[in-house]
């Protein structure tokens, strides 16, 4: 019995997240392509949205790279970086 | 940071009008004269926003007892403290759930998202709010980890705390709440979900019952309030018209009525017409115009108050609707939200293809229930303001997967131009 409502919990949270997906998926196409609200330049928008992309995850890869240092010095940087 | 925010303050000071004069004079008066009186017709309208004056009142009041006097320092600091502190949950958050180099990651998009630099002196209900249903959750991490003892309890209390202060802020921090509940039922063994859930909804309620008895004993007269408040469904009214946003013809049609129950049923009647009006489709392409309305806007909607103010400097021609490097900047916040929302649609759907079994529900549900809040709302780009440090928890955890794919994508090109 118990493995069974598990088993449903899990079964509605996957539904969720493909729900949520969707809809977040449809709302970012919605965004970039239908934005009469804002009127972004579509070009510029693509443009800045691949750079952010880019550079967020380029920042990502180089932080793997110094991870044992990020550890080690984590405080340091989490209070540097407040003040 | 909070160097760079308090000079970008300095140079950004307005004169607060509209809702933000009502929180920030009313305050100011509070500590002055002992009561806000002015603004009593005000409250009586809008008491959504007693919590944020009161909040300001216990810092001005503190000031005050200092001797200090410029009270917008006072709010400045406060806000750019309690961004702060939402910064450092937020790297607190993944640190404990992921790693030192998720932490630092999320500081690096707190660095690069320019609105952190300016939100400072905008201490409006939005910014305000934003650390607590973070803090919330961080809390929630917290007592998951802990066995059923006395510090269970402390954590619960604390956790009731924060939201019951955030909420009298802003009310939208309840999903939040409602979230972590959710996920407690779905993750946590019943015994503990429901004694947490009962020790923090007991400590939200003796919170609003004090805070009610208090204002409207000393301050507000409660059959007043009873007949000129705006009911909420007047906000779900507005948000059915246009784009469903601001409309000053639904607050005349609203006051139009003077008994507060012919009012309230006026306007369901109204929301009804306007419902049939639109059918399913129309509804559904209206939804999609709101939802674009609210989330398609990376600034937090800062120009609506940093533009009053006569005298401009080279800040707001980037910040302010008017100033000519404005495009530039509004594309840059775009472009980041966009990317962080990207992110966190990445992780909702590494969730359903891998079936993860440690999957962390509370900020997708909470980020979910945001968006059908104001889907129903009055439509503004400022009011998911208090959840970006949610979508950033989310964010940072969905880039592992994004890494993973485009290395799958490049692989798999790679072996095809190979082939070829």
């Amino acid at each position: 019995m118990i493995s069974r409502i598990n088993n449903f919990k899990k079964f509605l949270v996957y539904m969720f997240c493909a729900f949520f997906s969707v809809c977040f998926s449809y709302l970012l196409v919605n965004i970039l392509f239908n934005n009469a609200e804002y009127n972004y330049k579509k070009l510029g928008l693509s443009f800045y949205i691949f750079a952010a992309v880019y550079l967020l995850t380029y920042a990502y890869i180089r932080l793997r790279k110094i991870e044992e240092f990020l550890t080690r010095h984590y405080k340091k940087i989490y209070y540097h970086f407040y003040v | 940071m909070f160097i760079v925010q308090m000079s970008f303050g300095l140079f950004l000071r307005f004169k607060p009008d509209f809702d933000i004069e009502a929180v920030y004079q009313g305050a100011i008066e509070w500590v002055q004269t002992g009561t806000f009186a002015k603004y009593y017709d005000y409250y009586y309208h809008f008491p959504n926003n007693l919590g944020a004056m009161t909040f300001l009142h216990f810092f001005f009041s503190i000031a005050s007892f200092l001797g200090f006097e410029d009270y917008f320092l006072v709010g400045m600091i406060v806000n750019s403290i309690l961004s702060i502190l939402t910064m450092m949950v937020v790297s607190l958050i993944l640190k404990h759930i992921s790693g030192a180099k998720q932490a630092v990651f999320a500081l690096v998009i707190f660095a690069v998202y320019l609105p952190f630099y300016f939100i400072a002196p905008v201490f409006y209900t939005d910014s305000l709010s934003m650390l607590f249903p973070v803090l919330f959750y961080y809390l929630y991490l917290k007592l998951k980890d802990t066995s059923y003892n006395k510090k269970f309890f402390l954590i619960c209390i604390l956790m009731g705390l924060a939201a019951s202060i955030g909420m009298k802020i802003k009310f939208t921090v309840v999903i939040m709440v409602i979230a972590v509940a959710i996920d407690m039922f779905i993750n946590s063994n019943w015994k503990k979900a429901i004694s947490a859930n009962a020790v923090v909804c007991s400590v939200i309620l003796i919170c609003f019952a004090v805070f009610n008895v208090y204002i409207y004993s000393y301050h507000l007269d409660r059959e007043r309030a009873r007949q000129d408040n705006d009911p909420y469904v007047h906000w779900v009214m507005m948000g059915l018209k246009g784009s469903g946003g601001y409309n000053p013809d639904d607050y005349l049609f609203t006051r139009s009525f003077k008994d507060p129950d012919e009012r309230k049923a006026a306007i369901i009647q109204e929301i009804k017409r306007r419902i049939s009006e639109y059918g399913p489709d129309g509804m559904f392409k209206f939804l999609t115009k709101k939802s674009v309305k609210c989330f398609g806007d990376g600034t937090f909607g800062l120009d609506d108050f940093l533009a009053d103010r006569e005298d401009k400097n080279v800040l707001h021609s980037f910040v302010i609707s008017e100033g000519d490097k404005y495009e530039l900047y509004r594309h840059i916040c775009e472009a980041i939200l966009f990317t962080l929302m990207l992110f966190m649609v990445l992780l909702a759907l590494k969730y359903f293809f891998s079936k993860e079994k440690n999957i962390y529900l509370a900020p997708l549900v909470a980020v979910f229930g945001i968006f059908l809040f104001l889907l129903g709302w009055e439509a503004n780009r400022r009011y998911f303001t208090n959840f970006v440090p949610v979508i950033i928890v989310y964010a940072v955890l969905g880039i592992d997967y994004f890494q993973l794919l485009v290395k799958k994508f490049g692989t798999s090109v790679l072996k095809i131009a190979k082939k070829s």
